[in-house]
């Protein structure tokens, strides 16, 4: 397959490269996002089954560290939303954990994270677009849910504004998962190129001497990706928190809007 | 000969442009944000994860405008064949 876009290496494209002749080519071609996905998938469940698999009250070592994790996140979740914080935390620690893995995932030689494509981000961000909307009809009731969308409306001269603000809120709605799979993917899309691009310039730097080595030029890259790669998850995670607040009735609190 | 001046060579130049435009204009805005986080931070050190949460918050916010243009950019690359 031809591309266009300067990408690092990896080991379904070097098996594709291997099978060219036959069905399992194509196969590996069409399905190399969704391979690393599951492998990220499999890697998490893993360890998340054999670490819940033996909970004890003296906790082990890997107990500490996923209960650390796990109530760093809760914390963070209950700082922006208050106490009832709580009941969100699965949902965005698994995308947290999720993209964080994938993310980091991508950097080790021969493999790829598939956060890298519109593909697997899309899927994420209308998760949670679908999550939020759901979050606002349970909380707010169908009722509430549109007055709420309609901006809160108290006096006449703000009912008289609802024309202008039912659009541009129903608008922002669907603007924000745009946001957060862009943002995503363009981040990982663009560390992905970076990383390649200076990993060819590497290998053309020693090319007159005919030896099969290249300069590790990419290497200040690979630190820079480990963390753009930590920064995205938590902005993922963090602007889904908030989409949620945004959708909670908040009666203790006018201020914010 | 064909004119220089058409729509695809108006297109190939503007469409990196306007990308270039609006990062600038992010750059600036994430630059201006980062600069007072870091100055809240070295005045109170102990709010420093507030700070930075608070910090990212906005800075996403502030991307998501270079992401709109990109997104602009994405759309009408087809176009440039």
């Amino acid at each position: 397959m031809e591309q266009t876009t300067p990408h690092v290496l990896n080991w379904v494209h070097l098996l594709a490269d291997a099978s060219r002749s036959s069905n399992l080519s194509g196969f590996l071609i069409r399905w190399e996002t969704a391979i690393f996905s599951l492998i990220v998938v499999a890697l998490i469940s893993f360890v998340a089954v054999k670490l819940a698999g033996n909970l004890k009250l003296i906790p082990g070592r890997g107990q500490v560290i996923a209960e650390q994790i796990i109530g760093t996140l809760d914390d963070l979740i209950c700082s922006i939303m208050g106490p009832r914080g709580r009941a969100y935390t699965p949902f965005v620690g698994s995308l947290f954990i999720y993209i964080l893995v994938t993310n980091l995932y991508g950097l080790i030689p021969l493999q790829n994270s598939s956060t890298g494509y519109l593909i697997t981000t899309a899927p994420l961000a209308i998760c949670v677009f679908f999550y939020v909307q759901y979050v606002a009809i349970k909380e707010n009731g169908l009722f509430g849910y549109l007055y709420h969308l309609a901006g809160n409306p108290k006096s006449v001269a703000e009912w008289f504004f609802v024309p202008l603000n039912l659009p541009l809120h129903v608008m922002g709605e669907f603007i924000k998962p745009v946001t957060l799979m862009f943002r995503l993917y363009g981040n990982i899309m663009a560390g992905h190129i970076l990383v390649a691009v200076f990993l060819q310039l590497g290998i053309q730097v020693l090319k007159p001497l005919r030896i099969p080595v290249g300069v590790p030029l990419h290497l200040p890259f690979l630190f820079l990706e480990v963390l753009i790669g930590a920064i995205q998850a938590f902005v993922f995670a963090l602007l889904s928190t908030v989409y949620i607040a945004m959708m909670l009735p908040h009666d203790h609190e006018e201020a914010h809007a | 000969m064909e004119s220089v001046i058409n729509s695809h060579s108006m297109l190939a130049i503007s469409l990196p442009l306007s990308l270039g435009i609006a990062a600038l204009g992010s750059g600036i805005g994430l630059g201006k944000a980062v600069a007072a986080a870091m100055e809240a931070t070295a005045r109170q050190p102990e709010a420093s994860t507030k700070i930075l949460v608070n910090m990212l918050l906005g800075c996403a916010l502030i991307e998501a405008l270079t992401i709109y243009a990109f997104v602009i950019v994405m759309l009408n690359m087809g176009k440039l064949g």
